[in-house]
């Protein structure tokens, strides 16, 4: 096995392992949001969405874990742990980039897409037992999902959760394949 | 023998994260936000990704929906517990090694069985099961990396 002074570049572990994430990640949202549009508003503040609701929880926090298993399989090497939570943060910034380019290319193809999701938490709103004027003020604050602001807020509410698991997950990650142990 | 701490800087940036995620995966009703102003709030928008976020499968708090589900919040908290209690860990069981990996197969094992099962209908599972469920999964991630931040000195 290489020791740490020579190890080779890890990119190109970290590349696949955001597109992977990214698009795993991504896919789950669209079709948990395709299957809210296909359901009734029930006044509930989250639509159920039955086969991700069991299957899709932390698939987003493997990437960090692939990443080093990955770099580890494909070049043979041993590193501390603290490399294994680069590895994971590089994943989750990789992996939120890649989701913001993958939604903003959905949003070409389908272009009424997020405002069929609004006007559908819209009138699950109105289908809530709530006071009038909390629901107009709910309502009032749907913004522009595509507007710069939103995607670059949406974009780092989403780096800090992705970000975070995969860095536990590349240290359980380079912890489990790359110990010298 | 005398507790010796390794990577300190990584241990306290791992830790404070954690303990960030735990919160903010607590929903904005730790906060005091009300229902109607909950929606779309920041702690929900984190975990979109990472979460389904089912409310029938949430706990809540002052009846605000949590940011994740109960398997999710659990796993959260017993890894945030774990860390935290890691020099504890450490003195307890000084040499944590393969078995811990074992643990953690273990604990991914028994949450895939419990999520297979209530899929397809051979029982269903609650609350109070997800939420131990997803604790032996937090739990037994901070055991394997305990180690790696502190170990038991015995030349001492």
């Amino acid at each position: 096995m290489e020791n740490e002074q020579t190890q080779p570049s890890y990119w190109n572990s970290v590349i696949l392992a955001s597109l992977i994430t990214a698009i795993v990640v991504t896919a789950f949202s669209l079709i948990g949001g395709y299957m809210t549009l296909g359901s009734e508003p029930s006044g509930s503040f989250f639509s159920s969405a039955q086969l991700f609701s069991t299957i899709g929880c932390l698939v987003g926090a493997l990437g960090g874990l692939f990443a080093n298993w990955h770099y580890v399989k494909e070049n043979d090497v041993t590193y501390k742990i603290g490399k294994g939570a680069l590895l994971g943060l590089m994943v989750g910034l990789g992996a939120t980039i890649f989701s913001v380019i993958i939604s903003q290319i959905w949003n070409v193809i389908d272009p009424g897409f997020q405002e069929a999701l609004i006007e559908w938490n819209i009138q699950n709103l109105e289908a809530m037992q709530m006071p009038a004027e909390a629901r107009e003020q709910a309502i009032a604050g749907f913004d522009d999902p595509n507007s710069l602001q939103n995607i670059g807020l949406q974009a780092l509410f989403t780096f800090i959760g992705l970000g975070i698991v995969n860095v536990i997950s590349g240290l359980i990650g380079a912890k489990v394949f790359a110990s010298e142990e | 023998m005398q507790l010796q701490a390794h990577n300190k800087a990584l241990y306290l940036s791992v830790l404070t994260g954690a303990g960030f995620l735990f919160l903010a995966a607590l929903g904005p009703g730790l906060l005091g936000v009300r229902v109607s102003e909950s929606f779309g709030s920041w702690q929900y928008q984190i975990f979109e990704l990472l979460c389904h976020q089912d409310p029938a499968r949430s706990f809540n708090i002052t009846g605000v929906q949590m940011a994740v589900c109960s398997r999710c919040i659990s796993i959260y908290g017993f890894f945030f517990f774990g860390m935290v209690s890691m020099p504890v860990f450490a003195r307890f069981k000084p040499s944590l090694q393969k078995e811990e990996i074992n643990w953690l197969i273990a604990a991914i094992l028994l949450n895939l069985a419990d999520v297979i099962g209530n899929y397809f209908g051979i029982w269903s599972n609650t609350h109070i099961s997800r939420f131990l469920l997803g604790g032996a999964f937090g739990i037994t991630l901070a055991l394997i990396l305990t180690n790696e931040f502190f170990t038991l000195n015995k030349s001492e």
